[in-house]
């Protein structure tokens, strides 16, 4: 991956394509890339859908080479959501493609043409920027269904839906699966509406004829995915968990120990998690001759993603994830796993963020718009926001603004972002990582990395409850870390566990560049990437005040437990000490 | 008049059909006010090996347990396992994790006070890998389950009839 390409949408006589080296950016890729870029190259304060703003696409490091679970891509732009620094991170094909063709980002960047579409073709000829306004208001799969018959199922394509045209600010990027679904979804903080401002319907990425990227030292390499792999699979949550139920195994537990946010945030529990559980959806799945088993993009070994079908044995959605159960789900009321999954369809083809629908939707509920469990009214929403009509508009618009169109003070979000799958009340240590995180409320921030193995400030007491901000600071720096390096957050169980396979990691990524990092020099990496993020969102106008949770999760308690968030503003701004 | 069956036994092939009721919980007979170890060592004959390796997650009530020596079942109470979990929150809620100061507002702790031994019932819930592994052994010595929480299809197998709302009825296993 040694060039960038640069997209200038206002380019005179159409968009047109620039390759330029690294430069400054070498040693950079995933998240790492998309932040230095938006950091060094767009301004604060500048309006997330005007010209000044850049949507970056860029694989991790460790993309298109044969390492194992490492095809993540990161889409970063200043988001419409926050109006601060993100990343949004996905699986799915594209990753792997762009790496294979040698980009190590695309930007798209300037001012597009009014009320014009442009589509991208990619491959070892070069860039083809090609007029598609046939393709306006094309829901993703059709839209799928249309390059596949264009350009073959091999390519991978990167895609907004009819949301991201219509800016709305809870749209996402799709990335169609190995299936070439569009399954798979920068969601996050809405760089669908950057992209669709930079009048781009969708990039086709072509590798035929490339080949594997190769490492500098091959034997070692070879060595250390082999111990890689070894160790995913043998561990219970990447080797059998995972595999077996995918994310939403996480349902049940979360519901057991009362964090899991139902009937928008008002309590932890949900009567019927058993009927939409990850286990439940499994054996539904397999009854109907769907895959509970089925990796996002080749290559990885923990495969955790799977394939659902109707009552007919028709494909009708990817398995859903965690997040789309709980959002759809316990947060709405809603115990019919096809009705979820439904709506997880529905997420996908318009091009929406799967979080912030549901909590949208939730407090739509709240607002007494439909009432809380009415399946059908949800569905009707969610299509109101894919013909763009007044409310669809403001649902499509994300949680925050929802809630304040209907006058709802409780209104899950930080930064503007909507809140994952887990009350912060019941695990208040996230709830940290939600209040601080440059993203606004995001689960994957801080996620769980060798904090031991890393010793990011030395040896911290978990038992401790001022453990709870240094392992938060930890967890972020280490996640910032490995989103550059495009592996799959969902290796970190194995590689908190297991010494030597944390240690296959970092040897992967040394015999890849020919380096000898260790867990400091990753760990200097992760707080680089957070301090350029950290610095964009000072100068675009976020302080203190803005790494807080509503104010109602302070006074309002959480059954079962009976919890609120009583970590203080004083610890909260602790996190970031460096 | 219709006699509600007390009792069913069934085969492995209805294994699958009760995977959500071994999820949502099922009744069991134990002796109460013992710790967790020895309920699973001594009454439910789980290795040790086997619940370091495979029980990592762990709720008394709701509350994570990180220390099964000092964690008490008492009567009435709700026993959930699981195997370990993904992501931060599966981490935080492991047993005696590193990241379990994330929960503290919830963890488990022994009430200090009198514990009373003596033949109660508690309710257990199995996730995940454990519906398979542990949920036959539990059958086959026989659990108590809501009758409403069985899929509609199971009861129509074994002809059974809900007559008021918090029925129960005994399922055991035949191996």
């Amino acid at each position: 991956m040694d060039k960038i390409l640069r997209i200038d949408v206002g380019a005179e006589g159409g968009p047109r394509a620039t390759e330029t080296p690294l430069g400054e950016y070498a040693g950079m890729g995933g998240r790492g890339m998309t932040s230095m870029v938006i950091y060094n190259e767009v301004p604060p304060d500048c309006h997330p859908l005007g010209p000044e703003n850049k949507l970056v696409i860029a694989p991790g490091l460790m993309a298109g080479t044969a390492a194992s679970t490492s095809g993540r891509i990161s889409i970063g732009c200043k988001s419409p959501l926050t109006g601060g620094i993100k990343e949004s991170n996905s699986g799915g094909q594209a990753g792997q493609v762009m790496a294979r063709l040698g980009y190590a980002a695309i930007i798209l960047e300037g001012k597009a043409p009014a009320d014009r579409l442009y589509r991208i073709l990619i491959n070892s000829d070069g860039v083809t920027i090609m007029p598609a306004d046939e393709l306006k208001g094309m829901l993703n799969y059709d839209l799928a269904e249309k390059m596949k018959a264009e350009y073959g199922e091999k390519v991978a394509m990167i895609s907004i839906g009819p949301a991201g045209e219509m800016k709305m600010s809870a749209s996402s990027v799709a990335i169609t699966d190995q299936e070439f679904h569009p399954s798979r979804h920068a969601g996050r903080g809405g760089p669908g509406a950057v992209m669709g401002s930079k009048g781009i319907k969708v990039i086709i990425l072509d590798d035929k004829g490339m080949k594997m990227r190769k490492p500098v030292d091959p034997e070692k390499f070879k060595a250390a995915n082999k111990l890689f792999v070894q160790g995913l699979k043998k561990h219970p949550v990447t080797g059998e968990g995972l595999p077996a139920f995918g994310t939403n195994v996480l349902t049940n537990v979360v519901n057991e120990a009362g964090g899991l946010p139902t009937y928008n945030f008002r309590q932890g529990r949900f009567d019927d998690a058993a009927k939409i559980s990850g286990e439940t959806f499994a054996e539904l799945e397999t009854q109907r001759g769907g895959n509970p088993t089925h990796g996002c993009h080749r290559g990885c070994a923990i495969q955790c993603s799977g394939i659902y079908m109707d009552k007919n044995g028709k494909y009708l959605t990817k398995q859903p994830e965690y997040e789309t159960v709980w959002a759809h789900g316990a947060n709405c009321g809603i115990s019919d796993p096809d009705v979820i999954a439904r709506l997880d369809f529905m997420d996908d083809n318009i091009g929406l963020d799967t979080i912030d629908m549901g909590a949208a939707i939730g407090v739509a509920m709240e607002a007494g718009l439909i009432e809380f469990g009415d399946a059908e009214g949800a569905v009707n929403l969610v299509e109101e926001v894919g013909k763009g009509t007044p409310l669809g508009r403001i649902l499509g618009n994300g949680t925050a603004t929802t809630a304040r169109a209907f006058g709802i003070e409780r209104a899950p979000v930080v930064k503007g972002q909507a809140m994952p799958a887990y009350d912060p009340r019941a695990v208040k240590g996230i709830g940290v990582t939600y209040a601080t995180s440059p993203m606004g409320a995001d689960h994957t921030a801080g996620y769980a990395v060798a904090t031991n193995l890393l010793k990011v400030g030395g040896d911290v007491d978990p038992l401790k409850p001022k453990g709870q901000i240094e392992l938060s600071r930890n967890l972020q720096i280490a996640t910032a870390a490995i989103d550059t390096a495009g592996f799959c957050l969902f290796i970190a169980f194995a590689i908190l566990d297991q010494e030597e396979t944390f240690n296959a990691m970092l040897d992967l990524i040394n015999s890849m560049y020919g380096l000898n990092m260790t867990g400091d020099d990753v760990v200097e990496l992760g707080k680089k990437v957070l301090t350029m993020e950290r610095e964009f969102n000072r100068k675009a106008g976020f302080n203190a005040a803005h790494d807080r949770l509503p104010h109602y999760f302070k006074r309002e308690e959480l059954a079962p437990h009976n919890v609120t968030f009583d970590v203080t503003d004083e610890e909260l701004d602790q996190v970031f000490n460096w | 008049m219709t006699v509600q069956k007390s009792c069913i036994t069934i085969d492995s092939t209805d294994l699958p059909a009760l995977a959500a009721v071994l999820q949502k919980g099922f009744l069991m007979e134990i002796n109460t006010g013992c710790s967790v170890r020895e309920l699973l060592r001594t009454q439910w004959k789980l290795s040790d090996e086997y619940v370091a390796r495979r029980i990592s997650t762990l709720f008394i009530d709701g509350k994570p347990v990180d220390n099964l020596d000092t964690a008490v079942i008492e009567e009435g109470a709700t026993l959930a396992l699981s195997c370990a979990m993904p992501g931060l929150v599966g981490a935080v809620m492991r047993r005696d994790g590193l990241l379990s100061s994330f929960r503290s507002g919830i963890t488990y702790s022994h009430a200090d006070g009198n514990v009373v031994t003596l033949q109660g019932r508690i309710r257990v819930r199995l996730f995940n890998m454990l519906i398979r592994e542990l949920g036959p052994g539990f059958l086959k010595d026989g659990i108590e389950v809501d009758v409403n929480d069985l899929a509609p299809g199971f009861r129509d197998k074994y002809a059974v009839r809900p007559h008021h709302r918090s029925e129960k009825i005994r399922i055991r296993l035949d191996i």
